[in-house]
């Protein structure tokens, strides 16, 4: 989201003391469409989350997943069909409805379109194209002490071309590669320095001992648009002062991203 | 090349006036200024007639002046003006003369305020259609949020003119958005005319003598903005040797400095100043609170806020021909936030600085020669470990203006001139310092424009039953791309009776500077960006049509209808990068827009009970081709219908009660239909579940919010000190505590009862802001 538009708003509800009331609301009419969540990462089985979307007051509980669609994803004219197959990963805390076991091999300077279409048994139809661009790694994780013993993270990594626009995402977590996060933020290459070189902070959050995971993702434009109108979306639901919340999807036909995953991680030990 | 282009128009200017002086030989010509006996002040709007053949009648300007060329010949003069007692006089023209005149306010309206400057016959006559004026009485009577009294939220209880949120004094004209205003300062630009994120206003009562909105026909000497001209000007010190006034309010004090160092000089030189500063202090509570807190660990300091803000004219009368004044303003805004790891001040602010001489070249032409500066800037400062952040945004105006008012008989008042600005835009500049060289950062865009324009006009009595103010005014624009435009103006009048005229004009308006909002609201951090060669200047067009009926000098009625088209409008896209980037021209899209709807007032502008009631019909659309997948949608300031109530009325000799009720039908807001279940979004991955919901916005301005009403109401109690003047002012904003609803926000609520991992819902809740607001506030003059 824009930050300043954070900051104005925090500033703004501190200096208010605005009360709340539920309010009975009539919306208008939804109009129920295909979502379709697929992310393509090495040495991973294909596998996607296929939805629709629901009323945004609907009490069900239940997650209104589609277990009859015909999902094909397309790449270099080989077609791959991800069946029903409901599958939890615990560990990323990550569920999908729709997988098959072939393992994505990335070749991320190939520059070769993937592409996913979508049929359901309403008629709709959705589709998607990707690509894998090249990697960025991280080239430092530095934790600096303060004197109270808390320590903040300095990540570094290079901006690969200065020359064209660049987006990435940046996770750190703590001791876990998937829980605990401590920093995440989507940015693109201007915020690189005169060096070309990306230098960014986290907060005061590690002490010695702990374990720091950077995740760094290479983003295409698409993806880079998904992630930060998404972001500007949920925020818009509590603050008035965001940026409009439409979401620009790479999905024709539908809602949701489809994205090849140039991702990179490192760790560090705070000493 | 421009310095050469205006060298040359203003050496034919000159030579054109020497021709002008050259042919005026066989009339005479007879000007004079009228002002208020007891104030000093310039009377705009006062009635004069004389008695030619044909009753001739004009109305006093700005500067309370008005000039007659006639043959020469005795001439009865009759000087009317509303609250004020008539003057008569006689004049023997047989030669140039000039005159100062004065009235003296007549005792029944001195007890109370009149509501408009303009008196009713003088509104019917003028040939200048939607416009309002506000003086700093009618401000002072009308009941106001937290005891401070804002001009500008008084306009916002006329016709045509939107607030644009609760509270604030963003304005809205006739479907403009809340950057297509240009707001002066004595003639400097006020880039952003708010403090407090648009709570209150930067301009202080005190140093305010009136405001002038213009919502059409906009005169040929405005040019720069869609919507409006919000024409503010200060007021002069008084003629007395000294003093000192103010108040003390509930959150902030004002005083007020006024005098004449020259009141003992026997040769009318009169050298004057005004000097008005306020400052908020709810800050010295905060931290009071933090100091006593200090040694609590779980205490989360509250931030520090406040604003201030001065004022100052200076006026210089060195003789009959050549006046000078200067004006000065600058205020800021901090929100100070500090804690051990983690230090940051937000600032922002505007100064708008002029220099002023009147000359009158002889008693048929004067020429005000002008300079300006504007400077609007805000700032981030953060502090944390070794680096220093600094973020900020900012726009800089040096101008000049040379205004010529060439009156060669009485029935044409002939204005022209030119312009000169110069911009520098800082934008979105962003700089990390860091003891580590390699750690640091710089990033901005920092752009320059030139603006240039030369107008024309003819205020011209056809006949006695018809008027027609025409002109045009052309302006050059260039920051690398040149633009230019003819920018024509044409109002009418015509009397279908002495009291009832109807009246119509059309105005062409460009704006090669845009204000871009980055969300619904105007934000400190919102930034002016000039027009490139991807970015063309907006444009305008506007006609109306209305009538002004004055009704026994008591009651005045005013309708418009308008339709206005708006071209090259500029918006973000979908998803725009706003922070750090040094080509924000790419995140722009361009679009149309129009509005249209009907405006009435009916003011009752005599007798004790005084006040008016405006309704406002209006429709406002926009369309983006990259917006709304190109669809037209209603934008924020859209609203159907607008109804507002002002009264005062003086209970007794030193009691005055007023009030004002405001209802609007609810504003277009985009609201989420839909939401979706996903994997993965920002801010979510430290989740406990397995699914996360994001809502679906499909449109814009597909909902809207409910209906508005509010009352407030205030109480002046004059006292009786020994000296000079003083009362408590008491007031309740939002009387009978209405919850009006400010936003609809949809809170996540957890799934308690379903299945682990499964999504929850969400709540819609109303936030409302104020509830009845009471306040008292203690005025002094001595």
């Amino acid at each position: 989201m824009n930050k300043k538009a954070l900051f104005c708003y925090l500033l703004f509800a501190s200096l208010f003391a605005q009360c709340s009331k539920d309010y009975n609301i009539q919306l208008p009419p939804n109009k129920s469409e295909l979502v379709v969540e697929c992310y393509l990462e090495d040495g991973q089985p294909l596998r996607a989350l296929i939805s629709e979307s629901t009323a945004l007051l609907d009490t069900s509980t239940v997650p209104p997943v589609l277990m009859s669609a015909l999902v094909i994803i397309t790449h270099r004219n080989i077609k791959d069909t991800l069946l029903p197959f409901a599958f939890v990963d615990i560990q990323r805390r990550r569920a999908y409805n729709y997988g098959n076991p072939k393992r994505m091999a990335a070749n991320y300077n190939s520059n070769e379109p993937y592409r996913i279409d979508v049929y359901d048994n309403k008629g709709r139809h959705a589709f998607g194209e990707t690509r894998f661009i090249p990697l960025v790694q991280i080239d430092s994780l530095t934790p600096t002490f303060n004197n109270q013993q808390r320590a903040f993270c300095l990540t570094k990594f290079k901006d690969p071309n200065p020359a064209v626009p660049n987006y990435f995402r940046l996770l750190l977590h703590k001791n876990a590669m998937y829980d605990s996060l401590r920093l995440e933020i989507i940015l693109d290459n201007s915020f690189a320095n005169n060096n070309n070189e990306f230098v960014y902070g986290s907060g005061f959050d590690f002490k010695k001992g702990d374990i720091i995971y950077g995740t760094l993702y290479h983003l295409t434009f698409d993806y880079y648009q998904y992630l930060t109108t998404l972001q500007n979306a949920r925020t818009a639901l509590v603050n008035p002062f965001a940026v409009s919340g439409e979401v620009v999807t790479n999905i024709k036909g539908g809602l949701g991203v489809f994205a090849a995953l140039s991702v990179t991680r490192k760790f560090v030990v705070v000493p | 090349m421009i310095t050469k282009i205006f060298f040359a128009i203003n050496i034919a200017l000159v030579l054109s006036i020497s021709i002008v002086r050259a042919q005026s030989t066989n009339k005479f010509v007879l000007k004079a200024v009228v002002t208020n006996q007891t104030t000093k002040q310039p009377l705009q709007g006062a009635i004069v007639k004389i008695s030619t053949q044909k009753n001739a009648t004009v109305l006093t300007d700005s500067s309370g002046a008005f000039t007659f060329s006639l043959p020469a010949e005795t001439y009865t003069i009759i000087i009317s003006h509303v609250g004020f007692t008539q003057k008569k006089l006689t004049i023997n023209l047989n030669q140039d003369i000039a005159l100062s005149l004065t009235l003296t306010a007549s005792l029944n309206e001195l007890q109370e305020v009149t509501v408009t400057a303009n008196s009713n016959k003088g509104r019917v006559l003028s040939s200048q259609v939607g416009v309002e004026i506000i003086d700093r009485k009618t401000a002072l009577t009308i009941p106001a949020i937290l005891g401070e009294v804002d001009i500008i939220k008084v306009l916002q209880l006329k016709p045509g003119v939107k607030n644009s949120g609760e509270g604030t004094s963003g304005i809205s004209v006739r479907g403009g958005g809340t950057d297509q205003n240009l707001f002066l300062l004595d003639g400097s630009v006020v880039y952003n005319p708010s403090h407090l994120f648009g709570f209150f206003s930067t301009f202080n009562i005190d140093a305010i003598k009136d405001v002038q909105l213009y919502k059409a026909g906009f005169p040929a000497e405005f040019s720069g903005r869609l919507s409006s001209v919000v024409d503010v000007n200060t007021l002069k010190g008084t003629d007395s040797a000294f003093s000192v006034g103010g108040g003390i309010g509930l959150i902030a004090s004002r005083l007020n400095l006024q005098g004449n160092l020259l009141h003992k000089n026997k040769q009318g030189k009169k050298l004057t100043y005004n000097l008005a500063a306020r400052r908020t202090y709810a800050d010295v509570f905060t931290s009071a609170i933090n100091n006593a807190n200090k040694n609590d660990s779980g205490f989360n300091p509250i931030p520090t806020y406040f604003f201030y803000d001065m004022n100052g004219r200076v006026d210089f009368v060195a003789s009959d021909k050549n006046q000078f004044y200067a004006s000065f303003y600058h205020g800021k805004d901090f929100f100070i936030f500090d804690s051990d790891v983690f230090g940051s001040t937000f600032s922002w602010g505007n100064t708008a600085a002029s220099l002023h001489w009147k000359h009158l070249f002889n008693s048929k032409i004067s020429i005000e020669n002008s300079l300006h500066l504007s400077d609007y800037n805000y700032s981030l400062n953060s502090q944390f470990d070794r680096f220093d952040f600094k973020l900020g945004s900012g726009v800089k105006e040096y101008s000049f203006s040379q205004k010529y008012l060439y009156t060669p008989s009485a029935r044409h008042k002939i204005s022209f001139g030119l312009q000169g600005v110069y911009n520098q835009f800082k934008i979105s500049t962003f700089n990390i310092n860091s003891e580590q060289a390699t750690e640091t950062f710089s990033k901005g865009e920092n752009l320059n424009s030139l603006e240039a324009g030369i107008y024309i006009a003819d205020d011209w009595d056809v006949t006695k039953k018809l008027r027609v103010n025409i002109g045009t005014r052309f302006t050059v624009f260039t920051n690398g791309k040149t633009y230019s435009g003819v920018e024509p103006r044409a109002s009418v009048r015509y009397l279908l009776t002495d009291n009832f005229s109807v009246k119509a004009s059309y105005a062409r308006m460009q704006q090669y500077k845009h204000l871009v909002a980055s969300s619904g609201a105007s934000l400190p951090t919102d930034i002016w960006y000039p027009s490139t060669e991807k970015i063309k200047p907006e444009i305008s067009d506007q006609a109306s049509l209305g009538f002004t009926w004055n009704i026994n000098n008591k009651f005045l009625i005013t309708t418009e209808g308008y339709y206005k088209w708006m071209r090259q409008l500029v918006d973000y896209k979908p998803g725009a990068s706003l922070l750090v980037n040094e080509n924000l021209e790419n995140e722009f899209v361009f679009g149309k827009g129009k509005s249209y709807g009907s405006e009435i007032s009916f003011e009752k502008t005599a007798g004790k009970l005084k006040g008016w009631v405006g309704y406002t019909l209006a429709w406002t659309t926009r369309q983006f081709e990259a917006i709304n997948n190109g669809k037209m949608f209603f934008p924020r300031f859209d609203r159907r219908h607008e109804l507002s109530v002002v009264a005062s009325y003086p209970l007794a000799k030193r009691l005055t009660f007023s009030g004002s009720w405001t209802y609007y039908t609810g504003n277009a807001v985009s609201l989420p239909t839909g939401r979706t279940i996903g994997i993965d979004a920002p801010g979510t991955l430290d989740n406990n579940t397995f699914f996360n919901l994001s809502p679906v916005y499909p449109e814009r301005g597909n909902f809207r919010m409910p209906d508005y009403h509010r009352l407030d109401v205030g109480i002046i109690l004059k006292l009786r000190p020994k000296h000079g003047s003083t009362d408590l002012t008491f007031s309740a904003y939002n009387a009978y505590s209405r919850l009006n609803a400010y936003f609809i926000s949809f809170e996540a609520k957890n799934n308690s009862n379903g299945i682990a991992g499964t999504p929850g819902g969400y709540e819609p809740k109303a936030i409302t802001l104020f509830p009845i607001i009471p306040s008292i506030t203690y005025n002094f003059k001595f």
